[in-house]
C-alpha cells in the first residue's frame, strides 16, 4: 500500500499488505494472516525444486541490480562439504529508497521466512541479516522477531521439525553507504573496513569468510514465501505485456508529489500512473520537471520520458534510465537541477571508499566543478571537462559507485543544460558562496 | 593540549579509564563468539557495546578491544574510522543527526538542520552545545525519503521534522 496512506485500487498490494498494521509483527500475527506457510511448504521440497520455482517465478533482484533469483541460486555449489552463507542486505541507503525499512518495521517474520527459505535453497545454515546502523526501530522489531522466531521453532537446529540447522544474525552496520555492495558487505561483517573486492571470485565462489555466498536484498528475499505458496505461475502473470519484468515491486515515491511513500505496482505500470493517480500528483500549482526512477545512481528523466515510460527493468531503459532499487524522487518547476546534481555529487563524494584513483578524484573534483558553477564562476569548458571526468569515472572501477556518480552529471547536462548555462552566464544568481 | 570536558576525557583519551569487557558485557561478547568463524568478525558489535556504555570511543577504548579481539590497536583504529557512527571524541549527551541528501533537500531539509543547529545553541556543525545537551551533525540518506526531514537523535527515529516543530521534538531531551 501506498504505506502510510492507505492502499490505492491502482497497486498490487502483495508485500505491503500489513504494512501500518502492529498486530502481524507478532510470531502469532504473521501464521493468523497466513504466514510461514512458504517455509514450512519449502522444507518439504527439494532445494532444486525451490530453485526452479524462483527461475520460473522470473523473479529479480530487487537490491538495484535485477538479477535473477533463482539463476543466482543457481551459482552456489552443490555437494561441496563446506559452510554456505546467505547475507540479507539490509543496508538501504541509496537516496530516494525506503522500501525495505517498512518490510522490516512492519512484516518482519515476512523477511526472516524468505531469508530462511533462501538459506535452505542454498544448503546455507547460517543467515546475516545487515541492517544500516541508523535503521534503530527496525532493528528493533527484527531482533524481537528473530528471537520470537527461534521459541516457537521456526529457527535453530531443526526448523519446524525438518531436521535443518537454520540460524539468523543480525549484524548492525555502522554508517558507511558503500557498504550496501555486495563485497564491502562481507568485509564489514568480517569485522573489516567497507572497502569493495575485486571481483572475480564472486561471493558464490568465495564471499563471506572465502565461503560460498548468496547476498539478496530485503524485498527480493520477502517475495520468495509468495511465490512459495500462490506459485511461479501467479507471480509471472503479474506483469504488463513483458514476461522479462514479473511479479510486484515497491516503489518508493519523494519528492514534490502529493502522497509521497511506499507503492506496490505491478510490473509495466505506466509511470503517469503512479505519479498522477496513486500520488496524487504534484503539489498544488507546480509542474512536473524531472524524475529520477531508481534511487539517485541512475540517469535523470525529463518530462518527455515520463509521459510514456512503463515502471519494468527494460521499460525504464527504454526511457533512458533504469529501475533501479525502486527509489523515485520526483521534482517540479522550482528545482534547481544544478544545485540538486551538485547535492548527489556531494553524497558520492562523501561516501566513496577511496580506493580506486577515479572514484576518488572524479567524485571529488565534480563537486568542485558543480560548486564553481552555483559560485556563478563556472564556464563553457566546465561542461566538457564534467563530461570528460563521467567517462573517465564510467566503467573503470572496482565497483559502481563511481558510474552512479558520473550517471546524474551526464543526464543533467544533456537534459537540463541551459539551467548550468544561466548559472555561468550570470542570469542566475550564484547560490553558493566560497570557493 | 588539554581539552577536558565534563566527560572526564582530554582529547581523545579518557582520564581514568575502567575496562569495558568485564562482568555481563564480557558474558555478551563471548555470547556473539559464537555466531561467528572468527573473533574479528565481532569488532563492529564490540565497538557498539563499547559506545553504549560511554558515549564514544577512546584510544584505551580502542586498546581494550584490540586486545579482547586478538588484533592491533592501528588495525581496529582503521576500522572505526571508516564508519561515520562511531564517536572517536565524546559528543552531547543527545548526538542529532540530519540528514539533508538530495530527496530531502527538495523538501526544506536544509531549513530543518538550520533551526536544528540553532534550537540546540550549538553555533556550528559537529560542535557540542555549551551545555552539554546536544551535537549536530549533517548526514546522507537516512533511508526515510519519503518523510522529509528526518533525524536521529540518540537512537530515536524522528520523521517529518521542519523548523516549525524543532523546539517542541527538542525539548523532549533534556
Ligand atoms: C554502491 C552500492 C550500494 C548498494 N547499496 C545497496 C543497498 O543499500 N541495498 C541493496 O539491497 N543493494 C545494494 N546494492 C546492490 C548490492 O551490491 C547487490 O547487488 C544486491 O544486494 C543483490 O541483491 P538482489 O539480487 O536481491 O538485488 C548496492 C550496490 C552498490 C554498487
Ligand atoms: S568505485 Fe569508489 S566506492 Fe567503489 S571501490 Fe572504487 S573507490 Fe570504492
Ligand atoms: S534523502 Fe533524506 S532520508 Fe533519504
Amino acid at each position: 500500500m501506498g504505506f502510510p496512506y492507505p492502499s490505492h485500487p491502482k497497486e498490487t498490494v502483495v508485500l505491503s499488505k500489513y504494512f501500518g498494521d502492529a498486530g502481524a509483527r507478532t510470531f502469532d500475527g504473521w501464521v493468523e494472516r497466513g504466514g510461514y506457510e512458504g517455509l514450512k511448504k519449502a522444507l518439504g521440497m527439494t532445494p532444486d525444486a525451490i530453485i526452479e520455482e524462483m527461475k520460473a517465478s522470473g523473479l529479480r533482484g530487487r537490491g538495484g541490480a535485477g538479477f535473477p533469483t533463482g539463476l543466482k541460486w543457481s551459482f552456489m555449489p552443490k555437494g561441496d562439504g563446506k559452510p554456505h552463507y546467505l547475507v540479507c542486505n539490509a543496508d538501504e541507503s541509496e537516496p530516494g529508497t525506503f522500501k525495505d525499512r517498512e518490510i522490516m518495521r512492519w512484516t518482519p517474520h515476512a523477511l526472516i521466512e524468505g531469508c530462511a527459505i533462501g538459506a535452505y535453497a542454498i544448503a546455507a545454515e547460517i543467515c546475516y541479516i545487515y541492517i544500516r546502523g541508523e535503521f534503530t526501530e527496525p532493528w528493533r522489531v527484527m531482533t524481537a522477531a528473530v528471537e520470537e522466531a527461534y521459541a516457537r521453532g521456526a529457527l535453530g537446529p531443526n526448523a519446524f521439525g525438518s531436521g535443518k540447522r537454520i540460524d539468523m544474525i543480525l549484524h548492525r552496520g555502522a554508517g558507511a553507504y558503500i557498504c550496501g555492495e555486495e563485497t564491502a558487505m562481507m568485509n564489514s561483517i568480517e569485522g573489516k573496513r567497507g572497502n569493495p573486492r575485486i571481483k572475480p571470485p564472486f561471493p558464490a565462489q568465495a564471499g563471506l569468510f572465502a565461503l560460498p555466498t548468496t547476498i539478496n536484498n530485503v524485498e527480493t528475499l520477502a517475495a520468495a514465501p509468495h511465490i512459495l505458496v500462490r506459485g511461479a505461475a501467479w507471480y509471472k502473470a503479474l506483469s504488463l505485456g513483458n514476461p522479462k519484468s514479473t511479479g510486484t515491486k515497491l516503489i518508493s515515491v519523494c519528492g514534490h508529489v502529493q502522497r509521497p511513500g511506499n507503492y506496490e505496482i505491478t510490473m509495466g505500470t505506466p509511470m503517469k500512473e503512479l505519479i498522477y493517480d496513486m500520488c496524487g500528483g504534484m503539489l498544488p500549482g507546480r509542474t512536473l520537471k524531472a524524475v529520477i526512477p531508481g534511487g539517485s545512481s541512475v540517469p535523470i528523466m525529463n518530462v518527455a520520458e515520463v509521459e510514456t515510460a512503463v515502471m519494468d527493468y527494460e521499460g525504464l531503459v527504454a526511457a533512458g534510465s533504469m529501475l533501479g532499487s525502486g527509489g523515485m524522487i520526483v521534482m517540479d518547476d522550482t528545482t534547481d537541477m544544478v544545485y540538486q546534481i551538485w547535492r548527489l555529487a556531494k553524497f558520492y563524494a562523501h561516501e566513496s571508499c577511496a580506493q580506486c584513483t577515479q572514484c576518488r578524484e572524479g567524485t571529488a573534483w565534480t563537486t568542485r566543478v558543480l560548486e564553481r558553477i552555483l559560485n556563478g564562476k563556472g564556464s563553457e569548458g566546465d561542461f566538457q571537462l564534467l563530461l570528460d571526468l563521467a567517462e573517465n569515472m564510467t566503467g573503470k572501477t572496482i565497483c559502481v559507485l563511481s558510474d552512479s556518480c558520473a550517471a546524474p552529471v551526464v543526464s543533467g547536462i544533456q537534459k537540463f543544460r541551459g539551467e548550468f548555462e544561466a548559472y555561468m552566464s550570470g542570469s542566475r544568481q550564484a547560490v553558493l558562496a566560497g570557493v | 593540549m588539554s581539552l577536558t570536558t565534563e566527560h572526564g576525557a582530554s582529547g581523545d583519551h579518557e582520564v581514568v579509564y575502567e575496562p569495558v569487557f568485564t562482568g555481563p558485557t564480557m558474558a555478551r561478547l563471548e555470547h556473539l563468539f559464537t555466531k561467528y568463524p572468527t573473533k574479528q568478525a565481532c569488532l563492529l558489535p564490540a565497538l557498539w557495546m563499547i559506545q553504549e556504555e560511554r558515549g564514544w570511543i577512546s584510544e584505551q577504548a580502542i586498546g581494550e578491544v584490540a586486545r579482547v579481539l586478538e588484533l592491533t590497536p592501528a588495525y581496529v583504529k582503521g576500522v572505526v574510522t571508516f564508519y561515520t557512527m562511531y564517536h572517536t571524541h565524546p559528543v552531547g549527551r543527545h548526538f542529532i543527526q540530519v540528514c539533508t541528501t538530495t530527496p530531502c533537500a527538495l523538501r526544506g531539509a536544509e531549513d530543518t538542520l538550520r533551526a536544528v543547529v540553532q534550537e540546540t545553541g550549538c553555533g556550528e556543525l559537529g560542535s557540542t552545545s555549551p551545555d552539554g545537551r546536544f551535537t549536530v551533525i549533517e548526514v546522507e540518506c537516512l533511508g526515510a525519503c519519503g518523510f522529509p526531514t528526518p533525524i536521529l537523535v540518540g537512537d530515536d527515529f524522528i520523521e517529518n521534522v521542519t523548523p516549525a516543530n524543532v523546539s517542541e521534538i527538542l525539548a523532549r531531551y533534556t
